[in-house]
């Protein structure tokens, strides 16, 4: 029972056929996954740069975060069901697509970034909260977040291209 | 100012670091249409794939000298060519329609279509990227 | 001059058609144009949350204003910059699509609207304008950025 098998009969399932020719729903998912851009980066990104110190220097961190993430999680979970919507459309496609690997590896390495980020370092956080520039190991985590991020979104944008380039 | 102007020095250097890619890859791209290479095909329908983003119809076209080239012609998505009047059994296998579009930068049998002609001279526009694949008209520079 | 031919004009332009013969311009154009999203996105959900009365409001609002404000314009810098570009590569077409000119009314709508009453209610205390106006204010920028938004999804699919 290999990936690729369960990746063929998703495809062949009928609403996968049914969502992939749709008229409307399709495109309606993807309008919201890519608006949503703005919501999960947008205030994933505010945060990291307080955690870098180029923003809102004024407020606590942990004010930041506690404003803030809530909105980026709500807009996680808008990605991740859109997303997997627009998965199920075309499975085989995406899976053989290079640019959706590259996409799901950096997504799952900025998951990762901020659990263990919450585990250690932001276990300390009022010991540099007021900080208007956070201790270097906390830019490094704000910094990689934002490469991270940037690197979602290309390879994301890219996955339209790989029938071009790699076909 | 100064750090707007540091924003975007990075992301033009972030642009040049992502325009090598492609360099590296191993197969040719074409990830656009050569607006130079018109393409006016005549052939039978092999598939007809109205999925998103974008539609694809397969059309064998026989050469001059009498092989037969599988070409892949790109569309817009389902909502446009259905309301343009392509359905799922607006083209069934083996009808000949003539197609015109614009050929695949790499030079591949494929290309962006811009409208499909029934034999009997109708035309259903694609309505994709192709410049005029709309219905409007193309004003063009040569 | 029609704003036809200045679309044709500009759509193959020399330096620009040098551009586009590069298959990659396009895509990457159209990459940081979406980063650029995220900037906006964040810049103005920074404000606009906290005039609607979510998260935690015990920062006075002048403390995070004038960042939000500046990361808005840089992300403007970039989608207006980037907009430009990939409207000049496809600009005949977008001259036919009743959305393109939406987008581009309701840009217009939110800057002026973002720079004035948005701005002053944004920047005054928090005793000083009634809840009731603040919401209004954060809901019609959320609304005209998001046609803005929704609009700009249109055209990536005539």
């Amino acid at each position: 029972m290999s990936l690729l098998r369960v990746v063929e009969w998703l495809g062949n399932t009928s609403w996968s056929i049914e969502l992939h020719e749709s008229r409307y729903v399709f495109l309606l998912v993807l309008m919201i996954h890519v608006l949503t851009i703005s919501v999960f980066v947008g205030t994933a990104a505010m945060i990291d740069l307080r955690l870098l110190g180029k923003t809102m220097t004024r407020v606590p961190v942990s004010q930041v975060v506690a404003r803030l993430l809530p909105w980026s999680e709500l807009g996680f979970a808008v990605m991740i069901v859109t997303g997997t919507l627009l998965f199920y459309a075309a499975p085989l496609n995406r899976y053989e697509n290079i640019f959706f690997r590259v996409k799901m590896g950096a997504l799952a390495l900025a998951v990762l970034n901020v659990w263990w980020f919450r585990r250690t370092a932001y276990r300390r956080v009022h010991e540099w909260d007021l900080d208007p520039v956070p201790p270097r190991r906390v830019r490094m985590v704000g910094a990689l977040s934002l490469i991270l991020l940037a690197l979602i979104i290309t390879a994301g944008r890219m996955m339209a291209y790989q029938d071009y380039w790699f076909g | 100012m100064r750090m707007t102007v540091k924003l975007l020095g990075v992301i033009a250097a972030l642009g040049l670091l992502l325009a090598a890619v492609p360099a590296v890859a191993h197969h040719s791209f074409a990830a656009a249409f050569d607006e130079n290479h018109p393409i006016n095909l005549q052939g039978t329908v092999t598939k007809v794939e109205l999925v998103n983003p974008h539609a694809w119809i397969w059309l064998d076209v026989k050469g001059q000298d009498g092989t037969v080239t599988n070409w892949g012609i790109e569309g817009g998505p389902p909502t446009n060519l259905l309301r343009n009047g392509i359905t799922k059994t607006s083209l069934p296998i083996g009808t000949e329609i003539k197609l015109f579009g614009y050929q695949a930068k790499s030079g591949e049998p494929k290309g962006v279509g811009v409208f499909v002609e029934y034999l009997d001279g109708r035309k259903v526009f694609m309505g994709g990227s192709a410049p005029g694949a709309d219905g409007n008209p193309t004003p063009k520079s040569n | 001059m029609s704003l036809l031919e200045f679309c044709r004009w500009l759509q193959y332009s020399g330096p620009l058609h040098a551009m586009r013969q590069s298959p990659i311009f396009f895509p990457i154009v159209a990459t940081i144009h979406l980063m650029g999203l995220a900037l906006i996105g964040g810049a103005v959900l920074v404000i606009d949350l906290r005039l609607l009365g979510f998260g935690v409001q015990s920062q006075p609002i002048a403390a995070v204003a004038h960042d939000a404000e500046r990361w808005l314009v840089r992300g403007l810098a970039v989608m207006i910059t980037t907009g430009i570009l990939l409207f000049m590569c496809f600009a005949t077409k977008y001259y036919y699509l009743t959305f393109f000119w939406v987008k581009m009314a309701a840009l217009v709508a939110v800057i002026l609207f973002t720079w004035s009453v948005h701005r002053r209610v944004a920047m005054a205390g928090d005793a000083e304008v009634r809840p009731v106006w603040r919401k209004l204010v954060a809901l019609v920028s959320l609304l005209l950025w998001t046609t803005v938004a929704v609009g700009g999804r249109y055209i990536g699919f005539p």
